[in-house]
Parts: structure tokens; C-alpha cells; sequence
């Protein structure tokens, strides 16, 4: 081996310090020797930073933005303290079980043992629905996917769902309807050529701070762009806001309906685009005529639709022709405002239908780009199939041809998938309650505290009839004080696999650091359970990579086909965009896109193939102005409303590890228009009582300038003070997705 | 094992002198004036509607309406990212690689060209902008 | 040209563990030893050009902890290519 001259030179000048020193000189405890850097993925949300862990002394001292990847480096507040919740004090180590109603520390193999036996019990006895498998769209795409594969073909159970159905059912049934498939078309890239943004239910700049940077910095060098913001409340989004319009909440689709109405009515519409692309469609039949829309937007003239919503009809209008303006980008961009919602799915529609009235789609800058939540919801759980209508990659439960498919590629025999879809997340829970299902395994996720109407799921989860198994990596948390099982699992940093995230774009999470204690990774803790559970031929993979190569050969072929994604390549790259059939192929950007998207034929006659639906013509949808399920009344005057602030993520149990953060708005507080403060004779910092018809909670007050009167918000992290006491699990029939974002309440001096 | 030939360049190695104790030398200096304890933040109790920013909107206008304007302001680097707790790990001035967190290339430029660890020598604090001088950081290619 | 320089870093009593952490985060720092208390060894190698008087400058100037950087060994030249 050459030595360099550099490396000669490095070694004359550490030897002329340290002999400089004297002695004794020792090696100082953390700071000496290298940070080695290790690619990998931001644990919080669904934007999905690129970052690179540094370790020392095999511990994560510090992380870096990856300046290769779509983040260009940048990190927001919370993904550059990660290094804190690693060696937190509340780290789960040692397995758990409840014993004489205390949880007391086992070995693995008592525990395991325990787990398996329960469950098998409970499907030989009470068949294979009795027990049921709630996952993560936090966990990483091969731990997604073994659990999928071992409940589905092992235990014969579709009773496989996670949280993303409590954040992007909606969105993933408005893709599925309008286009045939799910997931967004457009890429973050198109944030660099919108000339109009029209960001709906999105609290951007606290919930995808890095994607928020990047449009404000279209904004600052684009010509003319212009960022439509539609909002209840004004929230830091708005600072970019050159149109900001607060409405009644739950009356959003009147709004987008009646700038659709704008559209049309003032030839923004490319009819060339609707004859060629589109048809139209009411319920769940796509037989309907543009005619037949025309009719339906008369009732949502902006004047009308204005007094429904509680804003200004010019607004309306104004936000129709920036949108609508003719060769003019476009881009949408909504998260929870609209999925969080009981007419999610209609919302979703609605949205959709104004960037397929207009063209404005498949362009670089026109596309309805749906923001994730969570790092991994698309690739593990959408994608992968884990919800309890799904298959794997683009198939349905209900389909008998992919239900054959999926049992050939799993080497099952044909008829060991059920035929009918199992029970969504709430459903779920409800058959807790009913002690219908008997043992239920969470991994990953938090529904003590996360569950609308939490209180009711809480009693249900800790009752006598349930066995609960609890996979985390911190406790307590509010689900794993109520286990009967608590397994330590592994963190982030400490193993590795496949997240997917907002805009198709897999990426490899590498390992750094040994787990703590007795944690292990999901992945090989559920590869155990199935070794136990009989299913070790099912699921005979020895590392995560193993798993991805079977999950390669079960997206083949299909719309999603990433099988160019090998693990080598994942580990050169900055995360790839699917579909990516072929060894080389670079990714896709857009879909659809004639060109770009290799499932369109080269020699497609139109630039736009939405292969998704029959006749290639993706569906305006007519939907209705409807309310949300509950409003406010005599009784329950005030809107809650629920959400996040940038301090923390989900429940916080990460987030409030860190040091910079565990005081800084932590403790959830009832965010109240002064106006409405001031009628209740409360100022900032009393006490008051939010009470709904399910149940009631204490907040101290914050004043909000930005709030709508009579609409209180509070936000979701705080684990002492629980939002979802008071919130209804009234769900989207289609997606069953709950409407967090609106109930009705009183508040009252506590 | 080969190794470079280098004692041969002596021209082209220049070996100052060996410091065997605190002694002065021409390219080093001992701290000026205010060697002192490192200030630390006026003990708070912060109620639950309190921030950083409402507080020092208050105590610091200035400087809050600096930081807020400026692009930190915009995107919600809020203030303890720089500047730590009001605990015991509150640092008055950041310190110069926590900013490579999210701008990696730019210190690593500054450091390249100089020497320059001190990024708010020409980004002044809080506004962050104007930047002063001549800019020592390289344009590469991928997202501004 | 680039630069390799060694130097020790004096610190106020008790700041050498925080002061090396600081410095390790520097790109182009590494940290050699110490005596734990007050006394750091460390070596800086520049990317591109890079002035020891410039960089000592600098960073007395942005940490209080730091009383004095003397540098005891400077070369020049150091391309990796070589």
C-alpha cells in the first residue's frame, strides 16, 4: 500500500501536536478519531431528505444533508437533532410481558414463545380473522412486507392495515378513482417550474419544512409565481401566501368546485385535453358527460359557493384564473386538510378535476402532487400492498385474478388468500372491542395515542379479551402501557432497508450503529414469529436484502415495476424514482408522460397515457358539496380542529427526546382566535376545558392571530394531553380514513 | 511498503517551529480581551404559550425581527438550532460546523478558501443577508 | 496548493472536551489528543489553498472557549494526486 504524501504530511502534523503537547496526553473520549458517514434517509416525514449519519465511537453524533440528493443538503429542525433520540433514556431494551397486570422483563425467547402460541391459539380456535397484524408507514419496506406475507399467506388473515390509512387512505382512493392507480405523477421537480401553487389543506412550512423552502424559492426566482393558499387558518404557510383564503371548515368543496365552475365558464378549460383524456363520472360509475358536469358546477357559481364557504366570491375567483391561466404551470400540493376528512376521497377527486379541466397535467410544473405524512406510508404500505383491501403492487383482495397471481409468486397453494378484504385501521380496533379479534400486533405506530376517539380504542386495547402485542423502540408510550407484550425494537440508524417516499422515490437506509440493549430490528423480529408460527419456508430470508429481492421479482411487471432498483444500485444512488423496469433505466419522473413514463409505448399517438383506466381516460368525478359528519350547534358551538407544529412529529415520542425540543411547544396547547378568547374571558396561558360529545381534555390557551374565529386548533404531539379524547372516528366510507380535522366543541374556563 | 520521497523537497515542506509550551509564535494568538466564562441565557420558566421568538420579540426586537425576515425566519430554523437550550448548553454564538449540517458545501468551500470557519463574518447574524466580500463558495451544479 | 497543518489548541480550564467536539465538526478537523483539560492536538487538512493564520484567526474570534491555536507543523502541497 502507497503512502501518499498527504497522508505523510497528515501524519508529521499530528505527531508535531501531540509531541507539542507533552505528556501525558491521552485520547480525548468522543471527539478524537474519524466520523465515519454513513448514506441514508431522515426518520420523520414523508418528504423524505436525503442525509448522511455520522458515527463515532459507534455512537450517531451528528447527521449531514445529502447534497446529492433532492433535499440539496438541507434538513429541517427536527431531522438535524436525530442524533438525540437514539440514546434516549426511555429506549425500550428488554422484552416485556404483562404479568398479574404488571409488565415485568423476559428473555426473547419467553417472549417470542408467548407471542406465538397466543396467536396460533386464537386462529385455530376462533379462525384466521381472530387475530390481525397493525402496521407502519413508519417501518421499512421489507419489515412492511414480511408482515403482509406472513398474515395474509401464513395465518390467512386480511386483517393487515396500518396507520397510513388514518393519514393517506383518502389520497390514495382519490388517485385510484380518478387515475386507476395510486401515487402522485409529478415529481418534487415540478416545485422548480410551477408558475402557480395551489396548496389546500397543507400546513407546508411546519409539515414538509425542506419542500416548503423549495417553493418559496420558486417563488423568489420564478417570474410572476404566484402560491394560492387554502386554509381555515393562516399558519406560517401563508408568509408566502400572495392569496390566502380562510373559509368554514369542511366547506373546501364548494370552493374547488366552484372555481372548476370559473374555469369552464371563462374558456380556461382545454376542451382539446378533456376529449382526448377524461370522462366523467358520479358514485362509483364513470357515465357521465362534461353536459352532465356543466350541471352540477351551475350550483357552485363562486357567489354561492362563497356563502357556503364563509369567504369572498373574488377570492374564489381570483384563485380559478391564476390557476386556470393559460400556459401557466400549475401544481397542487395537500395533505391532511383534505384526507383527514369523512368526504376525503371526494376532496381528493375535486382537486384532480381541476388539473384535468385545464390540462394541467403530466407538465413539468402541472401536476396534483399529494403530500405524504410519513417516511415510508407509499413505499411499505400503499405500494406494498400492507392495507386490508391490498395486495402487493397495484393488486386488490377482492380480485380473484391477482389474488392467483400473488399465490403463485408467494408459492401458496391456490385458494390460501381470502377473498374478502379485511378490517381498516378503526375497524380494526372496533373488533377489539366487539373481542371478535383476539390478538392484534402493533408495530412501529402509537394508536393510544393517534386512534380518533382515543378513549373508547384505549379501553378496548387494554381489556381483558385482548392479547396486544407491541413492537417499539421506546416505552412507555401510550399503546405500550396497555400491552401484554412489549418488544424492544431497533431505531432508525440501527438497521437497514427501503423507504419510499412522497414522489416515488425509493431510497436505501444503511445501518450505522448496533441497536441498544436487547433491541433488534423489526424485520428480524417478525422473520422469527414466522419461523415459529410454522411459516419459516414463507419467509426464509436471512437479511433484509433477501426479502428485496423477492419484492423485485413481485413488482415485475406491474405498474409499479422497480425491478432496476437492485440493492447495489439503491446503495450508489441518491434514491431512484419508479417505475424503473430495467437494469440502467435513470427513473421516471413523470408518469403517464409519453417519453418519460416506460409503460407508455414510445409510439403513443398523444403525449398523455393514463394506462390506469379503461379507454386510457382518467375521471372527473361530480361530487357534491357535503358536511362533515359533525358541526357545530347550540350545544357545541366552536370547530376543533387538529395538526402538527415543525417542534414535533406524530407523538412525539422522538421528537421529545431532544433536548432543543422537549420545551418547545410540547405541551399541547387550544389555539384560540383572541375574538373567541375574549367572548370565553380567557387570556393566553388559562386553562380552559374542550369538551365533545365523546369526551374532553384541559388546554392552556394560546392566542392565535392567524386562527378563524370559531375554529379552536390543537395539535397531536403531546402524550398528556390528548387532542383525539375529543375528536370523532367518523370515517370516509370509501377510504375509512377518520375526519380528525373537524368536530364540534365547546370550551369552557376550566 | 513504498513511501513518497518526501524529506527530499525541503524546499516545499516548511516546518515551523516545535512548541514546547505556551510560547507566542507569529501565526497564533492568545485570546484578546474577553477570555471569560461563556454567557449564559437568563434563567427562564417559559410557560406552554411561550417561545423563543415571542419572548425575545419583546426583549430583542431587533434581532427577532431580523431573524424573522430573514430566510432562517422564513423556513423555521428556529432559534435554539443555532443556539441551543437556555440550559446549560446555550451558545451565544453558534458554533461554525453546526451550520454544515444543511450547508455542507458552503462551509467546506469557506474552509477551503481560507480558513474561514466564521460564516457570519460576512452573513450577518439573524438577517443572514446581505452577504459581505467576495463570495468563497463554488457553484455546483444541482438545486440553488 | 493546499495545506496540512498540525497545531495545539489551548482552552479555557475544562472547555478541551467541548472545544474538540466543535472542532471535530469542522470539515478538513481532525482531532489527535489531549490532555483533558485545557490542551488540544489537532490537524487541519485544506481541500484547496487555506491560510493556518486565517483559520486561527477565525476561529478565536467565534469561540470563547479558546485562548490560543499554535500551529507546529505546516506543509504545503499536498494534492492528493501526488
Amino acid at each position: 500500500m502507497k503512502v501518499t504524501r498527504r497522508d505523510f504530511l497528515r501524519t508529521s502534523a499530528a505527531a508535531s501536536a501531540l509531541a507539542a503537547l507533552g505528556s501525558p496526553c491521552r485520547a480525548l473520549a468522543e471527539a478524537t478519531g474519524p466520523v465515519t458517514w454513513t448514506k441514508s434517509v431522515c426518520r420523520y416525514c414523508g418528504t423524505g431528505c436525503g442525509l448522511y449519519v455520522g458515527v463515532k465511537n459507534g455512537k450517531v453524533t451528528a447527521v449531514q444533508g445529502d447534497g446529492d440528493n433532492h433535499n440539496a443538503g438541507f434538513l429541517c429542525l427536527k431531522g438535524l437533532l436525530l442524533p438525540e433520540i437514539m440514546a434516549a433514556p426511555d429506549r425500550h431494551l428488554h422484552p416485556l410481558v404483562r404479568r398479574n397486570g404488571k409488565l415485568v422483563r423476559v428473555s426473547w425467547e419467553e417472549a417470542m414463545g408467548l407471542v406465538a402460541s397466543r396467536f396460533k391459539e386464537a386462529a385455530e380456535k376462533f379462525g384466521p380473522d381472530a387475530v390481525g397484524f397493525y402496521g407502519s408507514g413508519q417501518a421499512l419496506t421489507e419489515e412492511s412486507y414480511v408482515a403482509n406475507k406472513l398474515f395474509r399467506a401464513g395465518l390467512r388473515t386480511n386483517n393487515v392495515d396500518g396507520n397510513p390509512r388514518l393519514c393517506m387512505a383518502s389520497a390514495a382512493a382519490g388517485y385510484l378513482s380518478t387515475y386507476g392507480k395510486d401515487e402522485p405523477m409529478g415529481c418534487y421537480e415540478d416545485i422548480d417550474h410551477a408558475d402557480v401553487f395551489l396548496i389546500v389543506g397543507a400546513n407546508m412550512a411546519e409539515a414538509h419544512p425542506v419542500l416548503f423552502r423549495r417553493v418559496a424559492r420558486r417563488r423568489e426566482q420564478g417570474k410572476g409565481v404566484k402560491v394560492i393558499v387554502l386554509d381555515p387558518r393562516r399558519t406560517p404557510t401563508s408568509r408566502i401566501a400572495d392569496l390566502h383564503l380562510s373559509f368554514t371548515p369542511g366547506t373546501d368543496l364548494a370552493i374547488l368546485n366552484a372555481m372548476a365552475h370559473v374555469l369552464l365558464a371563462e374558456g380556461m378549460a382545454d376542451e382539446e385535453f378533456v376529449r382526448a383524456h377524461v370522462a366523467f363520472g358520479e358514485g362509483t360509475e364513470a357515465n357521465k358527460s362534461l353536459d352532465d358536469y356543466r350541471k352540477l358546477l351551475a350550483d357552485y357559481a363562486p357567489a354561492r359557493a362563497a356563502e357556503i364557504a364563509g369567504c369572498r366570491a373574488e377570492d374564489i375567483v381570483t384563485a380559478a384564473r391564476w390557476f386556470g391561466e393559460q400556459g401557466r404551470a400549475a401544481m397542487s400540493m395537500w395533505t391532511q386538510g383534505l384526507n383527514q376528512r369523512t368526504r376525503g376521497v371526494w376532496a381528493n377527486n375535486l382537486v384532480h378535476n381541476l388539473h384535468l379541466l385545464t390540462g394541467k397535467i403530466g407538465l413539468p410544473g402541472s401536476t396534483p402532487f399529494s403530500l405524504t405524512g410519513q417516511p415510508n406510508a407509499c413505499g411499505g404500505v400503499r405500494d406494498g400492498g400492507a392495507l386490508a383491501h391490498l395486495l402487493p403492487y397495484g393488486r386488490l383482495v377482492a380480485n380473484e385474478k391477482h389474488r392467483e397471481e400473488m399465490e403463485r409468486l408467494w408459492g401458496v397453494p391456490a385458494g390460501t388468500l381470502a377473498p374478502k378484504p379485511g378490517l381498516a385501521a378503526v375497524d380494526l380496533f372496533r373488533s377489539l372491542e366487539e373481542g371478535k379479534l383476539k390478538c392484534l400486533y402493533v408495530m412501529c405506530t402509537n394508536p393510544g395515542q393517534s386512534l380518533p376517539n382515543v378513549d373508547r380504542y384505549r379501553k378496548a386495547m387494554a381489556g381483558d379479551g385482548s392479547f396486544l402485542v407491541v413492537s417499539e423502540a421506546f416505552h412507555p408510550t401510550r399503546t405500550s402501557e396497555l400491552a401484554d407484550v412489549v418488544l424492544p425494537a431497533a431505531l432508525w440508524a440501527e438497521k437497514e432497508g427501503v423507504y419510499g417516499c412522497a414522489e416515488r422515490r425509493y431510497q436505501l437506509l444503511q445501518k450505522a450503529v448496533e441497536p441498544p440493549g436487547e433491541a433488534r430490528p423489526d424485520f428480524d423480529i417478525l422473520c422469527e414469529l414466522a419461523g415459529r408460527l410454522g411459516h419459516g419456508k414463507l419467509i426464509p430470508f436471512k437479511t433484509p436484502e433477501e426479502a428485496w429481492n423477492e419484492i423485485l421479482r413481485v413488482a415485475k411487471g406491474t405498474p409499479y415495476d422497480f425491478s432496476g432498483m437492485t440493492r447495489e444500485r439503491l446503495r450508489q444512488a441518491h434514491g431512484l424514482l419508479w417505475p424503473l423496469p430495467a437494469a440502467g433505466h435513470p427513473g421516471t419522473r413523470r408518469r403517464y408522460v409519453r417519453g418519460e413514463d416506460p409503460l407508455v409505448p414510445a409510439a403513443h399517438p398523444q403525449r398523455i397515457q393514463f394506462y390506469g383506466r379503461p379507454g386510457a381516460r382518467a375521471v372527473v368525478w361530480l361530487r357534491p358539496q357535503k358536511s362533515p359528519e359533525e358541526v357545530p350547534d347550540a350545544v357545541y358551538p366552536l370547530y376543533l380542529t387538529t395538526g402538527r407544529v415543525i417542534e414535533h412529529w406524530h407523538t412525539g415520542t422522538m421528537t421529545r427526546n431532544c433536548r432543543e425540543l422537549r420545551h418547545a411547544r410540547a405541551e399541547a396547547t387550544a389555539e384560540m382566535h383572541p375574538q373567541d378568547a375574549a367572548r370565553l374571558g380567557v387570556e393566553g396561558g388559562d386553562p380552559v376545558r374542550i369538551t365533545s360529545r365523546r369526551g374532553q381534555e384541559t388546554f392552556r390557551v394560546s392566542l392565535a392571530e392567524g386562527g378563524r374565529p370559531g375554529v379552536v386548533f390543537v395539535h397531536m404531539h403531546d402524550d398528556r394531553r390528548l387532542c383525539n379524547r375529543i375528536t370523532i372516528d367518523a370515517v370516509d366510507p370509501v377510504s375509512r380514513q377518520p375526519e380528525y380535522k373537524i368536530c364540534a366543541v365547546k370550551v369552557e374556563k376550566a | 511498503m513504498t513511501t513518497a520521497s518526501p524529506l527530499g523537497s525541503a524546499a516545499r515542506l516548511l516546518v515551523l517551529l516545535l512548541v514546547t509550551g505556551v510560547g507566542g509564535c507569529a501565526a497564533s494568538s492568545p485570546k484578546p480581551e474577553h477570555a471569560t466564562a461563556r454567557e449564559r441565557h437568563p434563567a427562564v420558566s417559559a410557560p406552554a404559550e411561550e417561545t423563543c421568538l415571542s419572548c425575545h420579540a419583546r426583549t430583542t426586537p431587533q434581532v427577532a425581527k431580523a431573524w424573522q425576515e430573514g430566510r432562517h425566519g422564513l423556513t423555521l430554523v428556529l432559534c435554539f438550532v443555532c443556539h441551543g437550550t437556555t440550559g446549560a448548553d446555550f451558545r451565544l454564538r453558534p458554533e461554525p460546523g453546526l451550520c454544515a449540517g444543511c450547508h455542507a458545501r458552503n462551509v467546506q468551500s469557506a474552509m477551503d478558501a481560507g480558513g474561514r470557519t466564521d460564516c457570519f463574518a460576512c452573513h450577518p447574524a439573524h438577517a443572514l443577508r446581505p452577504a459581505r466580500g467576495e463570495s468563497p463558495h463554488r457553484k455546483e451544479g444541482g438545486q440553488p | 496548493m493546499s495545506l496540512v497543518a498540525g497545531f495545539v489548541v489551548e482552552t479555557l480550564p475544562g472547555a478541551a472536551e467541548r472545544v474538540a467536539a466543535r472542532l471535530s465538526r469542522l470539515p478538513g478537523i481532525s482531532v489527535e489528543g489531549g490532555d483533558g483539560n485545557r490542551r488540544l492536538a489537532a490537524v487541519w487538512t485544506a481541500g484547496r489553498g487555506g491560510s493556518m493564520a486565517e483559520l486561527a484567526e477565525q476561529l478565536l474570534a467565534s469561540d470563547p472557549d479558546l485562548l490560543g491555536i499554535y500551529p507546529t507543523f505546516v506543509g504545503n502541497g499536498a494534492d492528493e494526486e501526488e
